[in-house]
């Protein structure tokens, strides 16, 4: 029940930002920081309510911490259908956090029609946990849906000056992807009720339709192909810088910290266990596009002279490591791609809002004009420096150990692509440096508009701070809320592993 | 300070002597070697230091060489440029790696894989322009292409 409320806060949040303009230009932005607000609420209380129950629902396994099934349609079997599990309900906490992020960099930057802003954001944050939430797939791809055309809103409307041309871009491969997933979703539901006589779109009976190996392959591929779309993966991956540049701070936040992730949970929920055999045919060609993407987009990021454009190819490369991970689908690497998916959330977001910050300060994105910010931005350049080596992959901080756990356990799968990958470690620090050696080092070009990190930004920035250092310190937590649904998946999916 | 010195003086002339108990640590290392081996390492490294003794005598001590004219030679020189860059580690990973990466990087800036992306727009902004040329406005050219597809249809109808 409360799966269904925190869908429904956000839905119902949005609706009143758009209307409470009426009253005062400034009430969305707080209306919408109210919203999120119930919204933790309610996953405090979902997570400390679920721990005294044993068995949530009798078709399903103890790891599911909550369960929502009620009929939709039923003339197809369409149910509305929402579980929680740890994976799940991890991701929704960073849906929330960020979407606090989201709300606070949007605070002055948006002067114009507030109220649709705030009513486009917390869509796209409802669909988001729909899709981190729904286990039925008609229910996924709705969701899939909610979330990309309220971002498409955010970029074509309060985008920067190539803003059309981006989200645009954004729209159709998201878009042409997602139709790949509903032919997929389709010719899977008939082969159901060829087999069962029942039309059905829930994830569990899916899970266990006989399907032929040929066409089993095509489907995965259907899935494989939404979902590295939006990770993304190299040679998918060129919408993103394009829609990173021109999205606003807070477009960027949940693009880069949230959405990219429902690519990451799909892989790992969706396209290996309904397809095990299939997926683990393809295993060595996803690890592979991983690999590349990985090295790749390490490289595209240092040509960058475009601030925000390097942060979104630095993306590209962290989600490399979660293609290599999720298809090497043992418990180290999997419990790596949960750390890296929050610690990756964590770090760029916070270097968007660094790059929006400054953007605002300067109203450039190009490196080119910045230079010496130390001397005037102490407090900013000290966060952008504590990110900047966050996202290297410092030891102590979230992003090493996801990405250790990966490469430790895809070396067990894979020893050359791992070896290869590894080699990041040297082009991580190449780019992060390079960026902040352009950024806070350096002469000073233009003094006059610039001030430091107002207290709004340095307690979001903190918060993140807090959260990053956590996950580098004690994982445990985290890979303890993760462990059983990951457990129960690899178990399930026997046939994946090799 | 003399004091000290001294100490480390004495340790390095018979420090060697000392056992050290490594031996639950290195137990394969240490036997690994016959004892008492006389081979040519074993040769070369008592040699060296007598070698460079010999040296220095030539030079300073005799003065059969002169270390100045030595030091001149444009070829000694060049060697001794050489060690100066530390072999010349910087050059080599400056010309192996640091410059076809920093090339790659600038060539390739706007990303080559966007351009199978650029090419598919290119391909339907082309294609529209191509369609909307043929929106005329004329009716003798719609009526005509009408009139072809229909005989196209009934050849392939027929045909097949």
């Amino acid at each position: 029940m409360i799966m269904a409320a925190l869908i429904a806060v956000l839905i119902l949040g949005g609706f009143s930002a758009w209307f409470s303009e009426q009253s005062h230009a400034d009430a969305p932005r707080w209306v919408a920081l109210i919203t999120l607000i119930i919204e933790t609420l309610l996953l405090v209380a979902q997570y400390t309510g679920t721990e005294h129950l044993e068995i949530v629902a009798a078709h399903l396994s103890q790891t599911w911490l909550a369960d929502f099934n009620q009929p939709w349609i039923p003339r197809f079997g369409i149910r509305f259908h929402l579980a929680l599990d740890g994976l799940s309900l991890l991701l929704i906490a960073l849906t929330i956090l960020l979407g606090f992020m989201a709300v606070s960099s949007s605070w002055t930057e948006i002067n114009n029609r507030q109220g649709f802003f705030f009513f486009n954001l917390l869509l796209c944050l409802a669909g988001v946990s729909g899709v981190f939430l729904a286990v039925d797939l008609f229910l996924l791809f709705f969701f899939w849906e909610l979330m990309i055309l309220p971002m498409y809103f955010l970029i074509s409307i309060w985008g920067h000056e190539n803003r059309t041309y981006a989200a645009i871009k954004f729209f159709i491969f998201t878009q042409v992807s997602g139709l790949l997933m509903l032919l997929a979703i389709v010719v899977l539901v008939l082969i159901n009720h060829h087999q069962t006589g029942v039309y059905s779109f829930d994830y569990f009976i899916l899970q266990n339709t006989e399907i032929p190996a040929d066409v089993a392959f095509w489907l995965m591929l259907g899935f494989f192909i939404a979902f590295t779309v939006k990770l993304p993966a190299v040679p998918f991956h060129t919408w993103l810088p394009d829609a990173h540049t021109q999205a606003p701070t807070g477009g960027s936040v949940i693009l880069a910290g949230i959405m990219l992730k429902t690519g990451a949970y799909g892989l790992l929920r969706f396209v290996i266990p309904l397809f095990p055999e299939a997926a683990h045919q393809f295993a060595p060609i996803a690890m592979t596009i991983g690999t590349i993407s990985v090295l790749y987009a390490a490289m595209m990021a240092f040509a960058q002279s475009d601030i925000k454009r390097l942060i979104a190819y630095t993306s590209v490369s962290h989600m490399g490591f979660i293609l290599l991970g999720v298809f090497s689908w043992n418990l180290l690497a999997l419990q790596g791609v949960v750390i890296t998916l929050l610690a990756h959330g964590i770090s760029a977001a916070a270097l968007f809002m660094i790059a929006g910050a400054l953007q605002e300060r300067l109203h450039t994105r190009e490196m080119a004009d910045m230079g010496g910010f130390w001397a005037v931005l102490p407090r900013l350049s000290a966060l952008t420096l504590l990110f900047a080596i966050a996202s290297l992959g410092l030891p102590g901080l979230g992003n090493f150990i996801g990405e250790f756990l990966v490469l430790l356990g895809a070396f067990k799968i894979n020893v050359l692509l791992t070896s290869v990958t590894a080699l990041v470690l040297i082009l991580a620090p190449v780019y992060s440096l390079f960026m902040v050696q352009k950024t806070l080092h350096g002469r000073l070009l233009n003094q006059s508009t610039l001030f430091d990190g107002n207290p709004r930004e340095l307690v979001s920035l903190s918060l993140l701070v807090l959260a990053t250092v956590w996950l580098g310190l004690s994982p445990g937590t985290v890979l303890d809320i993760a462990a059983p649904a990951l457990k129960q998946e690899i178990q399930l999916s026997a046939a994946m592993a090799p | 300070m003399n004091i000290s010195l001294l100490l480390l003086a004495v340790l390095a002339l018979f420090g060697g002597l000392l056992q050290i108990p490594l031996s639950s640590v290195f137990p394969v290392l240490l036997n690994s070697q016959p004892e008492n081996a006389f081979n040519a390492v074993a040769l070369i490294t008592i040699a060296a230091p007598f070698l460079g003794l010999l040296i220095a005598v030539l030079f300073y001590l005799s003065g059969t060489f002169s270390a100045q004219r030595f030091a001149s030679d444009g070829w000694i020189k060049s060697i001794r440029q050489f060690l100066l860059s530390g072999w010349a580690m910087d050059a080599l990973y400056n010309g192996l790696l640091q410059r076809p990466f920093k090339a790659l990087c600038k060539r390739n800036k706007n990303d080559v894989l966007d351009g199978l992306y650029l090419g598919s727009a290119w391909l339907s902004r082309s294609l529209h322009h191509l369609s909307s040329a043929a929106q005329t406005g004329q009716v003798r050219w719609y009526a005509s292409s009408m009139a072809l597809g229909t005989a196209v249809i009934i050849a392939i109808g027929l045909l097949s």
